[in-house]
C-alpha cells in the first residue's frame, strides 16, 4: 500500500515538474532580456504617447539571424469579409464569450483548491463534497472555452489575417507553448476531476490535492500567456518604431501593463467565479425538490458569496492599480480611458458596482435570517444600508455632463453647485472605502448573530472595535477632504494609499480581534440553513449578471482605448470598423453578450441536473436469460 | 457604561495615534509632507 501511495505521489511530482520545465524550454530568450525589458518602459517618459521602442541591436543572440518584417500598412481592401457578418462585432463576441468561460474555469480551481483544503483540514465532508460539484460545473465550461478559443482564433485568421500573422511572428514561441499548456491543463483536470472519487484518504488525499495545485498553476500559466498578447496590443514592448520585433520574447511578454492586468484578472476572476457558483446555487435552491436539498443548496450559496465578497473587496484596488499604470505608460490612453469617451462607461461600471455590494450585503442580512439570534443586530442593518446607498450614489456622480446650452445655463456651468463636489476621484475613493467597511461589517453581523461570546473581555473588545471603526473612517473621510480638495493633484493620489491601507487596518484588526473574542463562543440554536426567501436568491443571481456586465463592458474600455490601433502607435487598424462606436452601440454588443452567456451559463447548470437523472426505461430493453 | 467607555476612550486615543503616523509614513514616503504647503 505505501509503495502504491509513493507511485501516486512520485507520478504526480513528476508531472508537476515536467508542467514547470515546459514554459521556460519555449523562452528561452528568458534570461537575456531583463535589462532591455527594463530599458523598454515607458515609465521614465510618462508623457510619451509613442510605444516603447527597442533597438533591433538589443536583440538576444539566438534571434539575430531572424529578421523580422515591421508592422504591415494595410489597407481596408486587406481585411477579409463574408457577406452578412460584421468582423468586428463577431470577433468581440466571441473574444468575450471566450473570456467569460476563460475566467470561470481558470477561477473555480482556485477556490475549489482551497475548499478542498479546508475540508482535509476540518475533515468535514460537506467541503469536499462541495468542492466536487463546482469542479463538475466547471468541466462543462471547461469544453466551452475550448470551443470559443477555437472560434476566436479561426474568426482572428478569417477576419484579421495580417494582425494574426504580425502577432504569430512575434508571439510564435509563447503560442506554441500555450497550445502544449493546454493539454497539460486538460490532462490534469480530468485527473482531478474524474479521480476525485479514487484518489480519497491518507496520502492519495495529498495527491489529489497537489493536481488541484498543478491544475492551478497551469490555468494561471494559460491566462498570462494569453494576458501577454493582449497588453503588447496596448503597450508594445521589444519592437522598434515601425513594429519591427528585436526577438526578444521575453520582453514581448513581459511588457509594461502585463503584470498589473495578471493581478488585477486573478482577483476578478475568483470574485466572478464565486459569483457564477452562486448563481448555480440559487438556480439549484429554486428548483430544489425537498428541505435538505435546499438546506445544501443554501449553504452552497452562502460559501459562492463569500467567495465573490472576499475577492470584490480588494478588487478596486487591483483595478485602480491598473489605471495608475496606464496613465504612467501613455497619459493619452489614461486620459482617453476616464477623461474622454469612455469616461462615461465609468458611470455605468459605478452602477453596476454599487449594484454588486448592493445584492452582497443584502443577501448577507437576508442569511442572518437563518440565526435566532439575528434579532440583536437586525436594528442595525438600516444604517448600514443607508451608508452604502449614500456612497453609492457618491460613486457614480458624473464629473461632468452632457448638457445642451440651456441647461448649461440653468446649472450655472458646467458643474453641479452642490454635487459637482462628487465628481472628482478623491470623493470617489472615500465612498469606495466606505462601500468596502460598510460591507465588511454586514459579514461581521452575519458571522456574530448565531454566536455568544464567552470570553470575559468581550464589552472591552466591542469598545476597542468600535473605536477602530471610528477612528478609521474620520481618518478616511479627512484624506478624502483635506486632501482631496485643499490639495494639489499630487498630494490628492498620494492619500489615496493612506485611505486603502485604513480600509485594510480596519478589516484585518478587525478579524483578528473578532477571531479571539469569539473564541470558544457558544451558538445561540443550530443555524437554519434553507430558511432563505426567494428574493435572496436573485440577489445571488443580481451578481452574477451584474460581474458579467461589468466584465464586457469594461473589457470593451481596456480594449477600446487603442482606438484606431491594432497595435498602440505601431501598428494601424485600417479596416471599416476602425472608429470607436458610440456608447449606446458598445452597451448592446455587450448586452447582447451578457444574455449569451447566460443563456450559456443556465444550459451549463441544466445539464448538471441532467446528469444526476436515472430513467428506468420498462419493457425497453430485452430481457436477459 | 463605564465598562465600554473607558477602554472605547482608551483604544480611540491609541488608533489616532496609529492613522496619524500611518499617514505621516506613507506621505513621508512619498516625499510629501502631511499638511500641504504651497
Amino acid at each position: 500500500m505505501l509503495i502504491r501511495n509513493l507511485r501516486i505521489i512520485g507520478g504526480a511530482f513528476l508531472l508537476a515538474v515536467f508542467a514547470m520545465f515546459i514554459l521556460p524550454v519555449f523562452m528561452p530568450a528568458a534570461n537575456a532580456s531583463e535589462a532591455a525589458a527594463s530599458a523598454a518602459a515607458p515609465a521614465s517618459e510618462p508623457t510619451s504617447v509613442a510605444a516603447p521602442a527597442v533597438s533591433n541591436k538589443d536583440a538576444v543572440p539566438d534571434a539575430k539571424a531572424v529578421t523580422y518584417p515591421p508592422a504591415p500598412k494595410l489597407t481596408a481592401a486587406d481585411y477579409p469579409t463574408i457577406k452578412g457578418v460584421n468582423s468586428r462585432v463577431a470577433v468581440w463576441l466571441v473574444a468575450q464569450l471566450h473570456l467569460w468561460f476563460g475566467a470561470f474555469v481558470v477561477a473555480v480551481p482556485m477556490f475549489v483548491f482551497i475548499i478542498e483544503a479546508i475540508g482535509m483540514a476540518t475533515r468535514d465532508e460537506r467541503y469536499d463534497n462541495m468542492a466536487y460539484e463546482f469542479i463538475k460545473v466547471s468541466i462543462t465550461a471547461y469544453s466551452l472555452t475550448a470551443l470559443l478559443g477555437g472560434l476566436l482564433a479561426f474568426s482572428l485568421i478569417l477576419f484579421y489575417p495580417d494582425l494574426f500573422k504580425y502577432m504569430a511572428a512575434i508571439f510564435k514561441d509563447s503560442m506554441f507553448a500555450y497550445a502544449l499548456l493546454f493539454f497539460a491543463e486538460s490532462a490534469v483536470l480530468y485527473i482531478y476531476y474524474y479521480g476525485w472519487h479514487w484518489l480519497q484518504g491518507g496520502n492519495k488525499k495529498w495527491v489529489h490535492l497537489t493536481f488541484g495545485l498543478l491544475l492551478n498553476a497551469v490555468g494561471c500559466l494559460l491566462m498570462f500567456l494569453a494576458n501577454a498578447w493582449t497588453t503588447f496590443m496596448m503597450s508594445p514592448a521589444a519592437v522598434d518604431a515601425a513594429g519591427v520585433f528585436n526577438g526578444d520574447t521575453w520582453a514581448a511578454i513581459h511588457n509594461f501593463l502585463w503584470n498589473p492586468l495578471n493581478i488585477h484578472r486573478v482577483v476578478a476572476n475568483v470574485a466572478y467565479g464565486g459569483s457564477i457558483v452562486g448563481a448555480y446555487a440559487a438556480f439549484k435552491f429554486l428548483s430544489a425538490k425537498n428541505k435538505e436539498e435546499r438546506a445544501h443548496y443554501d449553504w452552497v450559496g452562502y460559501n459562492a458569496n463569500f467567495i465573490a465578497i472576499a475577492a470584490l473587496l480588494p478588487l478596486p484596488f487591483a483595478g485602480y492599480y491598473l489605471t495608475a499604470e496606464l496613465y504612467a505608460y501613455s497619459q493619452q490612453m489614461g486620459i482617453t480611458l476616464m477623461g474622454g469617451v469612455f469616461a462615461w462607461i465609468f458611470i455605468i461600471q459605478a452602477v453596476l458596482i454599487g449594484a454588486l455590494f448592493l445584492s452582497a450585503n443584502y443577501y448577507l442580512w437576508c442569511g442572518m435570517g437563518r440565526s435566532e439570534g439575528a434579532y440583536r443586530y437586525n436594528p442595525r442593518i438600516k444604517y448600514i444600508a443607508i451608508v452604502l446607498v449614500a456612497a453609492f450614489l457618491v460613486w457614480f456622480t458624473p464629473h461632468t455632463l452632457v448638457l445642451t446650452n440651456s441647461e448649461l445655463k440653468g446649472l450655472g456651468g458646467p458643474y453641479h453647485k452642490y454635487l459637482g463636489v462628487f465628481g472628482i476621484m478623491p470623493a470617489k475613493n472615500t465612498a469606495v472605502n466606505f462601500l468596502l467597511v460598510f460591507t465588511f461589517m454586514s459579514f461581521m453581523f452575519y458571522r456574530r448573530a448565531n454566536k455568544i461570546a464567552t470570553v470575559t473581555w468581550a464589552t472591552t473588545g466591542n469598545a476597542i472595535q468600535i473605536a477602530l471603526f471610528t477612528v478609521g473612517l474620520i481618518n478616511i473621510v479627512i484624506l478624502g477632504v483635506y486632501y482631496g480638495y485643499f490639495t494639489n493633484t499630487v498630494y490628492k493620489v498620494a492619500a489615496s494609499i493612506p485611505q486603502v491601507l485604513t480600509t485594510l487596518i480596519i478589516i484585518i484588526a478587525s478579524t483578528v480581534l473578532d477571531s479571539f473574542m469569539y473564541k470558544g463562543a457558544k451558538d445561540v440554536a443550530p443555524l437554519h440553513w434553507g430558511r432563505m426567501s426567494t428574493r435572496s436568491q436573485y440577489a445571488l443571481f443580481l451578481l452574477a449578471v451584474s460581474f458579467t456586465w461589468l466584465m464586457g463592458l469594461m473589457g470593451y474600455v481596456r480594449s477600446g482605448i487603442r482606438q484606431h490601433w491594432h497595435v498602440s502607435n505601431i501598428f494601424r487598424d485600417a479596416s471599416p470598423d476602425a472608429y470607436t462606436p458610440g456608447l449606446g452601440y458598445a452597451a448592446n454588443i455587450v448586452s447582447i453578450g451578457t444574455i449569451l452567456f447566460m443563456a450559456m451559463v443556465i444550459f451549463v447548470f441544466w445539464l448538471s441536473t441532467i446528469s444526476g437523472r436515472h430513467a428506468v426505461a420498462k419493457g425497453y430493453w430485452k430481457e436477459q436469460a | 457604561m463605564k465598562a465600554y467607555f473607558l477602554p472605547f476612550i482608551g483604544a480611540f486615543i491609541v488608533f489616532v495615534l496609529v492613522f496619524f503616523a500611518l499617514d505621516f509614513s506613507i506621505m513621508k514616503l512619498q516625499g510629501l509632507t502631511l499638511i500641504y504647503h504651497h
